[in-house]
């Protein structure tokens, strides 16, 4: 399986957390030329991998580019990529940067995913990840989208934030849950090198306390039948990502645009030029690697379920019927269990 | 040819860095022994280790002819000593083997503790001194200072000391016209029965051991039998000759007053050790050349692959090791927290930090080393007396009367504002001021009464640093002392990791614990529950830690940007577990080992 994912690096401001690709400061000309770019990156994907089963724009803020732009790139991935029936659309959009009109067109174009970046719906917490929008803001973008027939909605919401308490993070999902949205994603923070919270040393709930709050978390997405398919995504019954799930199974995927990397063809490559080869045991432990984020896990033999035989023991791993997943706990040091795999 | 007045054998002893390699050099380079351009850097050191470090480790000896000014040609052996107060024997043998020794003197640095052992070493050989005043080049060099220093400290006369340079190739020839002149002739009878004195020996592959010796009396050549006179071993001889700078030069006999090599398909090192005499086996010599001692080990440790698996790999290069090196001795032993590995005993800590740096870099060995221990003399309560080298092995409190541990006479050479900073090192490791001389003004030599134990944890690097290098360390061995001694156990989750104790002083127990807890904290990685490093005398507990449990690693996003990055941090993990040891089900990473073998944080 091969996926297409479009970088858009621009947004109205640059979030204080934020470590992508992705600048507010640019014209129109930038604009035109990123547009071009793409197109470019597309046309020379489209010959090494002529069908894409799902398509992904992020970014930045894909939006800022403007609603003629928006369809204009994916009018032309459908010109020239062969994109199956009911293949999975997905766009990323900050609440602030649509609206009801905005969503019928991207709609009509044929977005048929919105990833929304709700973060928290505490305005406390908005203004001090530095959100362009409040939480009233983001409860209108997710209905509107609704309204414009958008049938698969994904919300980010983030948490171990500077002065969070666990009753916090319980009102974010509680009021994230009203809204009913079909997937979640769930993020700690993290305070990146070259971020401006790395400069300012902004510290981050204590580990004891995001530990608490993940497991919170858990419970209440799980009671209210959301599936924990990944160490930081949850879902309605069927409602996975099916553009992540390649990343996660050791898919091809292939980045158009300033910001975006690519795996295709035994290499893995970006836009600063870097390039690997990746072998066919490198292929393997990333398959390990990464199949261990999602839950359903890998399949293994017994020699290597008995190298994790402490986690095991432990309740951070399952090994049954030939595979090998972690649980909510193991998601959580799956460095650890890897390492010891791969050793 | 052989005209025993002829014959002028010296060596050349000198504190490290004043020199002594590099003369050597010179005066192999003047005689033409050897071109410039031969000279790699300082020829007489063979090993890879040697040059880097600097230091002379095995003894190793050259012959070559000089015509000096008064119209002779002069066969001259100079033979080189180690230049390290681990290797005292060492040298002493080598010093024996000579009439005479140049006594380098740094210009710059005046007269260091090493300087002075070696020189009262030479005279206790009856060795006539030539001292020689090096790195005059220098724009910090104090000739004068330096002479008074020789005089007034040494008590000989310098005023004729050649100025030189080494480095720079200035008055060399003064070196060899003063010690043609000074240094007198071997005396021997060359129709006397045989007896050769045996100052080095090594491993060849091709030849077996190759033996460097003196003859004293009578004559050895190719074919004699011969018997190693303290050992017993007997050996027909393949091969004599002299040693060039480059090649052994094979010849028929060497007699009385000549320096040279034999070889005899010798399989084992231990048969012909330094000090020994060689006699003749049918007509032995009825008394050995005095002075025989069997070089013994002061210090001990364990020595394990980090990788358990590479035991037989250890065992192997231990043995080749000690081919070269019988002042290196090991045994096998097991340890429960390590597994398979060797108790080995070695000479001094520089000769320790010899043997495992060439394990590892010759042998390309991963290798965990405990802390080094002494040997400490324990009565029981029922009158027994056990000599104890390693902690595993140390009796029950309650089995204890007394504890005796080995103590040596330190001298330490410093510049004097040094000199508290010295004495509150010396105080810490519990040292007993014996007395402090100023020498020539601008340096002092204090004299500690000292435990041995405290010198070979990490004395030397205190040394340095507290006095920003300046200051020298001799040490002889001084006999044995009461003392306060316990056992210090370090329990990982409740377990006590055997490797990980260590016999200390009682007064200085609850530092050492707590410092230890601290630094094993600071060096386990978190696991997957919380884990108390604990130290315990005799099952109480002293000092506690604790690591944490871990609690995340993973990388909350994921997706095509990240990967690379994922999997870098997991090669980093990967690296990390490969040198992680598990006990129980703890895993401790090599480095925690090596960071309690250094607890002087200054």
């Amino acid at each position: 399986m091969s996926s297409i994912y479009v970088h858009i690096p621009f947004c109205v401001n640059k979030c204080p957390y934020c470590a992508f690709v992705s600048s507010d400061n640019f014209d129109d000309d930038e604009l035109d030329f990123e547009y071009q770019r793409v197109k470019t990156d597309m046309l020379y994907a489209s010959h090494l991998r002529p069908v894409a089963e799902t398509v992904y724009f992020g970014g930045g803020t894909p939006p800022v580019i403007g609603i003629s732009r928006l369809t204009g790139l994916l009018q032309y991935a459908r010109e020239i990529f062969e994109i199956p029936v009911g293949a999975e659309i997905t766009c990323e959009v900050n609440p602030k940067t649509v609206n009801y009109e905005f969503l019928k067109q991207m709609k009509e174009a044929g977005f048929n995913r919105l990833s929304i970046g709700v973060q928290s719906l505490n305005d406390e917490s908005l203004k001090i990840l530095g959100r362009i929008h409040d939480a009233e803001d983001a409860v209108k973008a997710f209905k509107e989208a609704r309204k414009a027939g958008f049938d698969n909605i994904s919300c980010d919401l983030m948490f171990a934030l500077p002065n969070q308490t666990l009753e916090m993070v319980e009102a974010d999902v509680r009021k994230m849950l009203e809204l009913q949205p079909d997937h979640i994603s769930l993020y700690p923070l993290s305070i990146e090198h070259g971020t401006f919270f790395y400069a300012a040393n902004v510290q981050k709930a204590d580990e004891n306390t995001e530990y608490a709050m993940y497991k919170l978390i858990c419970h209440l997405l799980k009671e209210a039948g959301y599936i924990h398919y990944e160490v930081s995504n949850y879902c309605l019954p069927g409602k996975e990502s099916r553009h992540n799930i390649n990343y996660w199974k050791g898919g091809e995927y292939i980045g158009c645009g300033h910001g975006s990397h690519s795996y295709a063809a035994g290499y893995r490559f970006n836009y600063t030029g870097y390039m690997e080869h990746i072998t066919e045991k490198d292929a393997a432990e990333e398959k390990i690697m990464l199949g261990l984020r999602l839950a359903e896990g890998i399949e293994a033999d017994e020699e290597t379920a008995e190298k994790v035989k402490k986690y095991i023991d432990a309740g951070y791993a399952e090994y049954a019927d030939g595979r090998l997943r972690l649980t909510e706990d193991g998601f959580w040091i799956s460095n650890a269990i890897i390492g010891d795999i791969l050793v | 040819m052989y005209d025993i007045k002829k014959i002028r054998n010296f060596s050349i002893v000198a504190h490290i860095d004043h020199g002594k390699s590099t003369l050597a050099d010179r005066l192999l380079e003047h005689t033409r022994a050897v071109s410039a351009r031969e000279v790699g850097e300082q020829m007489l050191d063979n090993m890879d280790l040697e040059k880097e470090r600097g230091i002379t480790i095995k003894a190793r000896a050259v012959r070559f002819d000089y015509q000096a000014d008064d119209g002779s040609t002069y066969s001259m052996n100079l033979i080189d000593t180690p230049g390290h107060v681990d290797f005292t024997y060492e040298v002493s043998r080598s010093l024996k083997a000579c009439e005479g020794a140049i006594l380098i003197v740094d210009a710059t640095q005046g007269i260091q503790a090493q300087t002075l052992a070696n020189a009262y070493l030479a005279i206790d050989n009856d060795l006539e001194i030539v001292p020689v005043i090096n790195k005059i080049d220098l724009p910090s060099a104090d000739i004068q200072g330096a002479k008074d220093e020789l005089e007034e400290i040494i008590g000989i006369p310098a005023d004729n000391a050649p100025e030189i340079s080494a480095k720079m190739g200035i008055n060399i020839k003064d070196v060899l016209e003063r010690v043609v002149a000074d240094v007198p002739a071997p005396t021997g009878d060359v129709n006397a029965p045989l007896k050769a004195l045996i100052f080095d020996s090594f491993y060849d592959s091709y030849k077996g051991v190759i033996v460097y010796f003196r003859v004293n009396e009578g004559s050895i050549g190719v074919g004699d039998k011969v018997k190693m006179f303290h050992t017993g071993a007997v050996f027909e001889l393949v091969e004599v000759g002299t040693m060039s700078a480059f090649s052994l030069e094979p010849r028929d006999r060497l007699y009385a007053g000549e320096v040279g090599y034999l070889t005899a398909s010798i399989k084992n090192i231990a048969d012909t050790k330094v000090g020994d005499t060689i006699v003749s086996a049918d007509d032995p010599a009825p008394a050995p050349l005095p002075g025989f001692k069997k070089a013994m080990p002061m210090v001990f440790a364990g020595i394990y692959p980090a990788d358990g698996a590479k035991y037989g790999d250890l065992k192997d290069a231990i043995e080749k090791l000690q081919l070269n090196d019988a002042s290196f001795v090991f045994e096998p032993e097991t340890s429960i927290a390590l597994g398979f590995g060797f108790r080995c005993g070695f000479l001094g800590l520089l000769h320790m930090d010899v043997i495992e740096e060439r394990l590892e870099r010759e042998f390309n060995l991963d290798l965990i080393t405990t802390a080094p221990s002494v040997i400490y003399e324990i009565t029981l309560k029922n009158g027994q007396v056990v000599m104890i080298d390693n902690p595993t092995n140390y009796p029950a409190p309650e089995e204890i009367e007394s504890t005796r541990e080995p103590m040596v006479k330190a001298s330490i050479i410093t510049p004097p504002e040094y000199v508290g900073a010295v004495m509150e090192l010396c105080q810490d490791r519990r040292g007993n001021f014996i007395d402090m001389k100023y020498i020539h003004t601008d340096r002092a030599e204090l004299h500690y009464d000292m435990p041995l134990n405290e010198i070979v944890y990490d004395f030397f690097d205190s040394l340095k640093s507290r006095t920003r290098g300046y200051a020298s360390l001799d040490y002889e061995p001084n006999g044995y002392q009461q003392s306060k001694l316990v056992k210090l156990d370090i329990l990982l989750n409740g377990d006590i990791i055997d490797a990980l104790s260590f016999i200390v002083h009682a007064d200085k127990a609850y530092a050492r614990a707590r410092k230890i807890c601290e630094k094993l904290k600071d060096h386990i990685p978190r696991q997957l529950f919380e884990i108390p490093v604990q130290a315990a005398i005799g099952g109480k507990i002293i000092a506690r830690e604790t690591v944490k449990a871990m609690r995340k690693d993973v990388l909350a996003k994921c997706y095509g940007g990240d990967i690379t990055r994922k999997k870098k941090l997991l090669e980093k993990q990967k690296e990390g577990k490969k040198r992680m040891r598990t006990f129980g089900t703890v895993e401790v990473p090599q480095e925690a080992f090596m960071a309690v073998l250094k607890l002087d944080d200054e």
